[in-house]
């Protein structure tokens, strides 16, 4: 049975023409055994996804193939092989979704908007099944229940805007797997989801493996991901193919450097933390009882049927000076809510109060004016999650640097020159750098210039909102080396907001754990990670795939706290979400939302 | 639904409402009006009857009152010297340019700016949906920069040049009729069958003329739309489902891209009408830009007035149908209440 379903030999795609032609994948090779998966491992950037796009024939019109040869073996024709590349349009249409199907990364936008999720999943069954129509609809309601649509009927009916993105990619899995391909390639299909999410959509992809047979081209960047669910590996770099084979042995005694290197970069809970510090008394930012409610619009011309959304509720949180309090969440948690009333860019519901001091008296931020709240926003800086968006692409990194300075009159010209020469080399780049644009770096490059601009005017707090999600692990850690550097260096305080509990396991000293605007359980970092309490907290903890082969995602803890579903917790943490329970100390410094 | 078109024509009614003060008092604010100038011509030549007619008939239409009130006599919201007769009764004033009823000078021209206005807009959405699909589909070849010189040209060409090449060799070619919009034996006559195929051959030139600019403009416009959707990635996932290259344009993103083509129903319809003035000029048509532009001229403010609101009440009929029919067509928009 171990048949190869399709392999690729010696691919190369090259993007432009004449003198800008550039070969991003060269001499590619690699085999996807009959009923396996092979997942396709690199750093953006290592031509995995136009590996796999050339496969399906969906490369951009300014790509061509330069070489090789990509054999599909199709068991519909008595285990005839033929080459893809070569094939007519006519034969790869039919290929195309019935042979070898194909979920994206990016469910928000992969599904047409104009259609409901029905018709275009039972489209899939129109081109290349058989059957009426009203076949079509019972099978596709049948796929749907199979892929944990609670309301299979009524999602027929729904358009992809009315679901979430976990949702969408149920429905994108349901889309490519109806017609029983026998490959499926999943380009990124977990990247762009919360955590828990994508342990249930990994393992609903492989549930569907159980079930069909197929074989799975999973591409990745996440070696925790690989680790649960790639039986092979390949992984590449730069277009080229670094490493393959088993997956378990591959991940246990890597043997190329850049295999190591990725294993090593991995984030992982740092288990070897120093003990707790001791409670501090010297805060910089205090805030208490913080609700935020917005109004979502109703139907008609007076609103009548309007909404109240909690986007927070009840939440204290205070910030020691020169600590690290790490906000932990999934999106819609109400994490960047907090930060932007910390910012002062919008302001809690009357009776919440944030509190600052910035070392000479305490606060608050709403009444300030004039060249009070000028030196509110030197003191208080922001580094976001975007390095591609959050830097202008037509100011050379001289005018980025500089322009906070100007801004706030901070200094002569002369000195403007050498404090951006010193911030830049501070952080690792160099000055001949300071005339270039910003599309000249890499997004580690430039998450280093937004640190840079964030700290030019000396702040004394720094929120850091997601600093490492969109970049490379490897970078990522390089970032967080420097964040932690920095804030040893200037004395700094944090305010860490992210996703991934791993990735502030390092930096923080406290963390705070949100789910659906409220904070469900907080302790200091130590405590939280060797003994949390909250089935939300042990499921964002499961959920982080861990890059070892032997430690594979407990889907059992996940799905206790997944989906933010406070009703769908068990006793005594349960709550309805017009009435939340109340914080409970279960240890000193250590908070759990329960009933007590 | 229901509660939805409620809402919106009683906007639309609002606005109407606004429009027509604002054209009334816009009109009125050159000095003088149709009357007093005639008055002060009579003066002039000494004729003291017919200086009584037209005293007679400033009382008659109220000249002599405040221009508020006059508005609102105009708008039939308050009693004139003969009771409640205004726009609301459906009376549209007096042309004393032509000394007869708005109405009746107006009838013909009504009726034939619709036809004519609605055939250059098909034109314009007949011909360059095909063209704009094509162009976007081969961007960057030569398909592309055929139809890019077509709408260039039809963009750069005078319209009234364009309109005396197209009657000369359409009369020299194929026979097409010169001027108007209906052969001289049928003026005045009842609809019928004759009138009707008249009618259509009169058409075809100054739809062509009156619709290209706008083609041309509109070609530009749907290709750019049609190209952002065909980057989207749902058209990647109808690609990797196997759809065939026509349905993969034409079922997904073409559907996107129609959004604004749709959304300016309302706004070609008073660019079509006060652009094609010189062009009705030209042709000697006889809508509502000659009449317009006649009628402004000699301060003949009543039909002026009048016109000008007939124009705006067509682009809120037209805003209200693009609204309408991107409703139908966008669930994003249908269902805006609901999601979120």
């Amino acid at each position: 049975m171990n048949e190869t379903i399709l392999s690729v030999s010696d691919l190369g795609v090259a993007f432009g023409k004449g003198k800008h032609r550039q070969e991003v994948v060269s001499g590619v090779s690699f085999s996807i055994p009959s009923g396996k998966t092979l997942a396709l491992v690199g750093e953006s950037g290592s031509g995995k996804s136009v590996t796999c796009r050339t496969i399906m024939g969906l490369l951009a019109p300014t790509a061509t193939i330069t070489r090789g040869t990509i054999t599909y073996r199709c068991p519909e024709k008595g285990g005839g092989t033929e080459d893809l590349l070569k094939v007519s349009q006519s034969r790869m249409r039919a290929i195309r979704g019935d042979g070898i199907a194909m979920i994206f990364q990016e469910p928000m936008s992969s599904l047409s908007p104009f259609h409901t999720i029905g018709a275009q999943v039972s489209e899939m069954l129109a081109l290349h099944g058989t059957g009426d129509k009203r076949d079509h609809r019972d099978l596709c309601i049948e796929t749907f229940e199979g892929v944990g649509f609670a309301d299979p009927a009524r999602t027929f009916d729904a358009y992809p805007f009315e679901l979430s993105g976990g949702m969408r990619q149920r429905a994108m899995i349901a889309m490519a797997t109806i017609c029983v391909p026998d490959l499926l390639i999943a380009d990124e299909p977990t990247t762009a989801l919360d955590v828990t999410t994508q342990a249930l959509i990994l393992d609903l992809i492989q549930k569907r493996q159980a079930e069909t047979g197929m074989s799975v081209l999973l591409v990745t960047h996440d070696l925790g991901v690989v680790a649960n669910v790639a039986d092979y590996i390949t992984v590449m770099r730069k277009g080229e193919v670094m490493e393959s084979g088993p997956s378990h042995a591959l991940l246990t005694s890597p043997r190329h450097p850049y295999l190591k290197k990725l294993i090593a970069a991995a984030p992982a809970v740092d288990a070897n933390r120093a003990h707790d510090p001791a409670p501090a008394t010297d805060l910089i930012i205090e805030a208490r009882d913080v609700c935020k409610t917005f109004v979502s619009r109703g139907r008609g011309l007076f609103g009548i049927g309007s909404e109240k959304i909690h986007a927070l509720r009840d939440v204290n949180l205070s910030v020691p000076r020169g600590k690290t309090i790490a906000l932990v969440g999934e999106s819609g948690s109400g994490k960047s809510t907090l930060a932007r009333i910390i910012m002062r860019d919008s302001f809690a519901d009357p009776g919440g109060r944030v509190t600052y001091d910035m070392g000479s008296g305490a606060f608050e931020a709403e009444g300030l004016t004039g060249e009070a709240l000028m030196q509110f926003r030197r003191d208080v800086q922001i580094v976001f999650q975007d390095p591609y968006s959050s830097l202008s692409p037509r100011m050379t990194v001289q005018d980025i640097l500089a322009e906070p300075l100007k801004v706030h009159d901070f200094c002569d010209r002369g000195e403007m020159r050498a404090r951006s020469i010193a911030m830049m080399e501070r952080v690792g780049l160099s000055a001949e750098h300071l005339s270039r644009y910003p599309h000249a770096f890499s997004g580690g490059q430039r998450q280093r210039i937004a640190i840079a601009r964030a700290l030019a005017l000396e702040p004394k707090l720094l929120i850091c909102d997601e600093p490492t999600s969109a970049l490379d692990v490897s970078v990522q850690a390089q970032v967080l080396d420097l964040l932690e550097d920095l804030r040893e260096e200037f004395n700094l305080s944090y305010l860490f907001i992210s996703h991934d509990l791993a990735v502030v396991s390092r930096l923080a000293d406290e963390i705070a754990v949100m789910c659906r605007g409220a904070i469900v359980e907080q302790a200091p970092a130590k405590t939280l990670f060797e003994a949390p309490v909250h089935p939300y907290t042990k499921a964002l903890m499961a959920a982080a795939p861990d890059p070892h082969p032997d430690h594979k995602l407990d889907l059992n803890v996940i799905a206790m706290g997944a989906g933010a579903r406070p009703e769908a917790w068990p006793e005594p943490y349960r709550y309805d979400r017009a009435t939340p329970l109340p914080l409970h100390e279960v240890d000193p410094r250590h908070f759990v939302r329960m009933s007590a | 639904m229901i509660r939805y078109l409620a809402n919106r024509l009683m906007t639309m009614a609002l606005t109407l409402a606004v429009v027509s003060a604002l054209v009334f008092f816009i009109v009125n604010l050159p000095p003088g009006d149709f009357l007093s100038n005639q008055i002060a011509e009579l003066q002039a030549q000494g004729e003291s009857a017919s200086i009584e007619k037209a005293e007679f008939l400033r009382k008659q239409y109220s000249l002599d009152q405040p221009q508020w009130k006059q508005y609102f006599i105009w708008l039939g919201a308050m009693p004139g010297p003969d009771g409640y007769s205004g726009l609301l009764q459906g009376d549209w004033g007096w042309s004393f340019e032509f000394d007869q009823p708005v109405s009746e000078v107006l009838e013909e021209a009504l009726w034939l700016t619709v036809v004519v206005n609605l055939a250059a807009m098909l034109f314009i959405y007949v011909v360059s949906l095909p063209l704009g699909t094509i162009a976007a589909v081969r961007a960057g070849g030569i398909t592309d920069y055929v139809v890019a010189i077509i709408g260039y040209i039809g963009l750069a060409t005078p319209n009234f040049l364009l309109a005396l090449i197209l009657l000369y060799y359409g009369q020299q070619y194929l026979g097409i009729p010169i001027g108007g919009l209906v052969d001289p034996v049928y003026e005045g006559e009842p609809m019928s069958w004759a009138k009707f195929k008249s009618i259509l051959a009169h058409l075809i030139v100054p739809t062509i003329v009156i619709g290209t600019a706008g083609t041309a403009s509109m070609i530009r416009r749907l290709r750019a739309n049609l190209l952002d959707e065909l980057g989207k990635p749902y058209v990647a996932t109808a690609k990797a489902k196997g759809v065939g290259p026509v349905k993969r344009v034409v079922k997904y993103p073409l559907r996107a891209a129609l959004n604004p083509f749709i959304a300016d129903i309302g706004n070609l319809l008073p660019s079509l009408v006060s652009g094609s003035v010189l062009v009705s000029v030209v042709l000697s048509l006889p809508t509502l830009g000659p009449a317009l532009l006649a009628a402004l001229r000699s301060q003949d403010h009543y039909l002026a007035g009048f016109i000008l609101l007939f124009v705006s009440a067509l682009t809120l009929v037209g805003m209200l149908i693009s609204d309408i029919l991107l409703a139908i067509l966008d669930p994003r928009i249908r269902f805006g209440g609901r999601s979120r």
